[in-house]
């Protein structure tokens, strides 16, 4: 039973400690493994404004479950000192909000505003992007991933042709993409 | 069934001397059994404060009753310190589910009089069945989610 | 001539505080990033720790 959220809306979300029922910080940035696509840490923030701006990283084998209004973890244990996570790795990064998409024959469809997740349980997975749009968002899917390197993202012409301008609504869309890829194939 | 709120600021009364004991200040639940196992009072003289809750003879409309003001205890150091710690302040704690989705703002518990075990969690507009608690923590309350 | 100092002090105090708030967030704003993932140790350490490459 999946659901469908914005990386953006889990910045912020307290981390809470099963053993304690203790909130051992808040999401601060959400880290996201360009070649499969899916959630691999979160930097973690203190409450309040006057703390710490990096307490730790979550790595994903540590999460218990990613709620909507909480992400859990068993112990306060499940944090990690920036350098036992991925310090070195956090220096060859990429921010993918701005990030420009543009179809193979050269049209741009804005800048990435939002990364659409697939969240079931623990395991989030990159499955579109929501580009900001004068009135109204669009929500494009993307079934080649996550941009690490390169000037823009490089996607399919037919793309906004399968965009929706909701999370329901791009739900279906989702759906109808799955069953066509696994009717082609087994 | 009775209700934390039934019975938070009642009088406790000696059956023997009609003497007041004291009045209920807060009751001190036990994650793990998942039962009211104590009170603790106030206006008591001493530091016997804490009364366990299967020295309650009676629960009524207008007073809790027990047999004489002998059943009272004074608090171990560690209870005294998770009293301190809000542990035990129930009212008003955002209930978790394991699964990370708030089920709401804690309003009221029911429980059984005289088990003194834990069948609801009340929240705006709902009655939570409760099974068991996960963890009780200073702001939050963590319970089972509920099979999908 | 002392009112003035006393409105520039206020300016003062009130631009230090607004730009101390947007400070203060901005440092904490968190956002999403494409990470590589560290690589694993290909030997498990034995918990002793030595025979590891010195830090840079």
């Amino acid at each position: 039973m999946s659901r469908l959220a914005r990386a953006g809306e889990l910045i912020g979300m307290p981390i809470v400690a099963l053993d304690s029922a203790t909130t051992e910080g808040e999401i601060k940035d959400v880290l996201v493994d360009p070649a499969r696509s899916r959630v691999i840490g979160f930097t973690v923030r203190g409450q309040g404004l006057l703390s710490s701006p990096l307490i730790g990283i979550l790595p994903s084998e540590h999460v218990h479950a990613i709620g909507r209004d909480a992400l859990m973890v068993a112990s306060q244990s499940a944090l990690v000192s920036e350098r036992e996570g991925m310090g070195s790795a956090l220096a060859d990064q990429q921010e993918v909000v701005g990030k420009e998409i543009v179809t193979r024959s050269g049209s741009s469809l804005g800048a990435i505003g939002d990364v659409i997740l697939e969240i079931e349980g623990a395991v989030a997975e990159v499955v579109g992007y929501e580009i900001a749009r004068e009135g109204h968002n669009l929500i494009v899917p993307v079934p080649g991933g996550v941009p690490l390197s390169g000037e823009a993202l490089v996607v399919p012409d037919d793309t906004e042709q399968q965009a929706a301008n909701g999370l329901s609504s791009f739900r279906d869309v989702l759906e109808r993409m799955r069953v066509t890829h696994s009717g082609a194939g087994a | 069934m009775i209700s934390y709120s039934q019975v938070r600021g009642q009088r406790v009364l000696s059956q023997g001397d009609a003497q007041l004991v004291g009045s209920v200040r807060r009751l001190l639940l036990d994650p793990a059994t998942v039962a009211v196992n104590a009170a603790q009072l106030e206006g008591v003289i001493g530091d016997e404060t804490i009364l366990p809750w299967n020295a309650v003879v009676a629960v009524g409309p207008d007073a809790l009753m027990v047999e004489s003001a002998d059943v009272l205890r004074a608090p171990d150091t560690e209870l005294g310190e998770r009293i301190e710690r809000g542990i035990y302040d129930l009212e008003g704690k955002q209930i978790l589910s394991d699964r990370g989705d708030s089920l709401g703002q804690l309003e009221d518990i029911d429980f059984d009089e005289t088990s003194g075990r834990v069948t609801h969690l009340r929240v705006p507009g709902h009655s939570l069945p409760l099974e068991r608690f996960v963890s009780i923590g200073p702001q939050t309350v963590i319970v089972p989610a509920l099979p999908l | 001539m002392e009112l003035l100092l006393i409105l520039g002090l206020v300016a003062v105090v009130i631009l230090l505080a607004v730009g101390g708030y947007y400070f203060l967030q901005h440092r904490r704003s968190g956002t999403i990033r494409a990470v590589v993932p560290p690589r694993r140790a290909a030997v498990e350490d034995s918990g002793t720790g030595d025979g590891q490459a010195s830090e840079q």
